[in-house]
């Protein structure tokens, strides 16, 4: 019910805004160059130890993937600025920059009564709080014109106390609003949705959005989808419809780099056809179900290029005595999951391996690989004298290897069916 | 099991409440885990929510949905004291009301190294928290140790 209801109100925001941006996108779109490597609807992807600030740090990046992305101030063609080592996130809806990776000066998002709009952004390890700006995106040949992005860690907006887990202390350690401390230059969100809160930053209170009367007055906020920080690809004058991520297959004792591409549109063109592939729909949780050993159903499934790992409960493996929530089996284990209620009614098995992280990480400390292997648990319940409390099954970056995983928008349709849908 | 008629009037009048106030008023819900059950009570009224209970041998659990989609379990004990809480949704839930006095416990912790954005465990002093997910989905569960029921385990907190 939730997931019809969902469904119209997308259809009445759209009644009234989405056909005004498709015309102006219609208009424009083409004749802007891509960046090196890029060509037509193909974007390269890097799987490396990240950006510089983070490469040197004790923590480089760890199956993390990046690409490369062309930002210009709206209508220009010359204050514009490519960035490299943007991280590819399916599990999240557009693009956000830190401040310390942006050179250009992009113009502030108001809303009706000219209030700037900011965003207080919900990850897990804590939130990333920013003013939205406006911005054309360009990635290969593709053009995305007046789009909101979040600028993170934009020094004239502190964050609110409010904002949990980006509150302005230099004492916080889960402040996530510098190259360094966010692990990439910036997060190009292309989940299989248009709008990164979608209905429920239709509510008042909702803890993501918020308008700013002066940049230290900003007050929570409900805030229209189409003003919200939005996946760019949706915005696309053509090949709109989703995403393929293909990497190649790595070894289980990783390698220091690895490269593979971002394919946009589904079926659009001759390189980007859905093919045999199994098309699993997220419509109404968001979350799949994966069957996992003796019969186990672990319904808070999901596939994610934001991950950098497998993360699932199972107590039977032994746990990293260095990092702490990684899987440390000897030798590697060769298991199984299988992913449930197709679009077609069916379910496919995924084969993966699991190797020592203590080992991985090791053998990583100056080169980082991408590594098949690594795994974490998703679960680890150990003072309450019982485990595996969660139904969570996360197919992170190393399942993509090897594979070609599609990625389709919610509304937009394919010869599988219409998004929001996974396809492998 | 005594409760159940107050619970069930409790219910219905939020429900109505939650209609006459969604338009302005539409705070996601909140509970405060290691607190008297009577928080719960005091979010209701603040919140507007839709609560459900049901109970069980040893511990009730009380389902608030808020409006924007994500839905908070509590669990009390016989004490009357919140021992676990669970939440799944669209949003993450608010921490700093959901955990109470944990919340400092959680908010030290919150950056695993080499986890990334999508999980945490934090296994603090007296307090466990998991928390998993991504925009649109996320799933997590906290609880106090030393506040669960007899024969109950985490397992249990869904």
């Amino acid at each position: 019910m939730r997931a019809n209801l969902f469904a119209a109100l997308i259809g009445m925001l759209c009644v009234a805004g989405c056909g005004g941006s498709g015309n102006s996108l219609g208009g424009g779109g083409s004749g802007s160059g891509g960046s090196g490597g890029s060509t037509g609807n193909v974007q390269a992807i890097v799987v490396d130890s990240g950006p510089p600030q983070v490469a040197s740090s004790n923590t480089p990046a760890i199956n993390t993937a990046y690409t490369t992305v062309t930002i210009c101030a709206p209508g220009s063609t010359t204050n514009c600025q490519t960035i490299d080592h943007i991280q590819v996130d399916t599990g999240s809806s557009g693009l956000r920059i830190l401040h310390d990776a942006i050179s250009i000066s992009l113009p502030l998002q108001t809303d009706t009564a000219g209030n700037v709009i900011a965003e207080c952004v919900g990850f897990v390890d804590g939130s990333s709080w920013g003013p939205v700006r406006t911005a054309d995106v360009k990635i290969s040949g593709e053009t995305a014109l007046n789009q909101e992005v979040q600028l993170i860690g934009d020094g004239a907006y502190p964050a609110p106390s409010t904002c949990k887990g980006a509150a302005a202390t230099s004492t916080d350690p889960n402040l996530e609003d510098d190259v360094a401390h966010f692990g990439a230059n910036g997060i190009l969100g292309v989940a299989p949705y248009v709008s990164d809160c979608g209905s429920a930053c239709l509510q008042q209170g909702n803890g993501t959005y918020y308008t700013c009367a002066t940049p230290t007055t900003c007050a929570q906020s409900a805030m229209a989808e189409n003003l919200q920080v939005s996946n760019p690809v949706a915005a696309f004058a053509t090949d709109n419809n989703g995403v393929i991520i293909q990497l190649p297959s790595v070894a289980t004792t990783g390698v220091a780099s690895v490269s593979g591409t971002i394919t946009f549109g589904v079926g659009t063109q001759s390189n980007n056809g859905l093919g045999s592939a199994t098309a699993f729909s997220v419509a109404g949780t968001g979350f799949l179900t994966t069957g996992y050993k003796l019969n186990q159903s672990l319904t808070q499934s999901f596939i994610d290029t934001g991950s950098n790992a497998w993360y699932f409960p199972d107590s039977s493996i032994t746990m990293c005595t260095t990092n702490q929530n990684f899987y440390c089996p000897s030798p590697d284990l060769n298991l199984q999951a299988t992913l449930m209620n197709s679009m077609s009614g069916g379910s496919k098995v995924v084969n993966f391996t699991v190797t020592s992280a203590d080992a991985l990480f090791q053998n990583s400390k100056s080169v980082i690989g991408a590594s098949s292997g690594l795994a974490a648990n998703s679960a680890k319940f150990a003072t309450g004298g019982s485990v595996d409390g969660t139904k969570v099954f996360d197919y992170g970056l190393p399942f993509h290897y090897g594979k070609s995983v599609y990625v389709v928008i919610e509304g937009k349709s394919t010869t599988a069916g219409a998004g929001p849908f996974f396809a492998f | 099991m005594k409760s159940a008629s107050s619970n069930t009037k409790r219910f219905l009048g939020c429900l109505v409440a939650s209609v006459l106030v969604s338009q302005f008023a539409c705070l996601p819900a909140h509970a405060t885990l290691g607190e008297d059950v009577t928080t719960v009570e005091n979010d209701r009224i603040k919140l507007k929510a839709q609560v459900r209970t049901t109970a069980v041998a040893g511990y009730t659990v009380h389902e608030i949905d808020s409006p924007t989609g994500t839905t908070v379990r509590e669990y009390i004990n016989d004490a009357n004291k919140v021992f676990a809480v669970a939440w799944t949704g669209p949003l993450l839930p608010d921490f700093e009301q959901t955990l109470g006095k944990y919340f400092p416990q959680y908010i030290a912790n919150a950056s695993s190294p080499r986890v990334g954005r999508r999980h945490l465990t934090i296994e603090g002093t007296d307090f466990v928290v998991q928390s998993n997910g991504h925009m649109r989905a996320f799933y997590g569960t906290a609880y106090v140790p030393s506040l669960l029921p007899a024969n109950f385990t985490a397992q249990d907190i869904q």
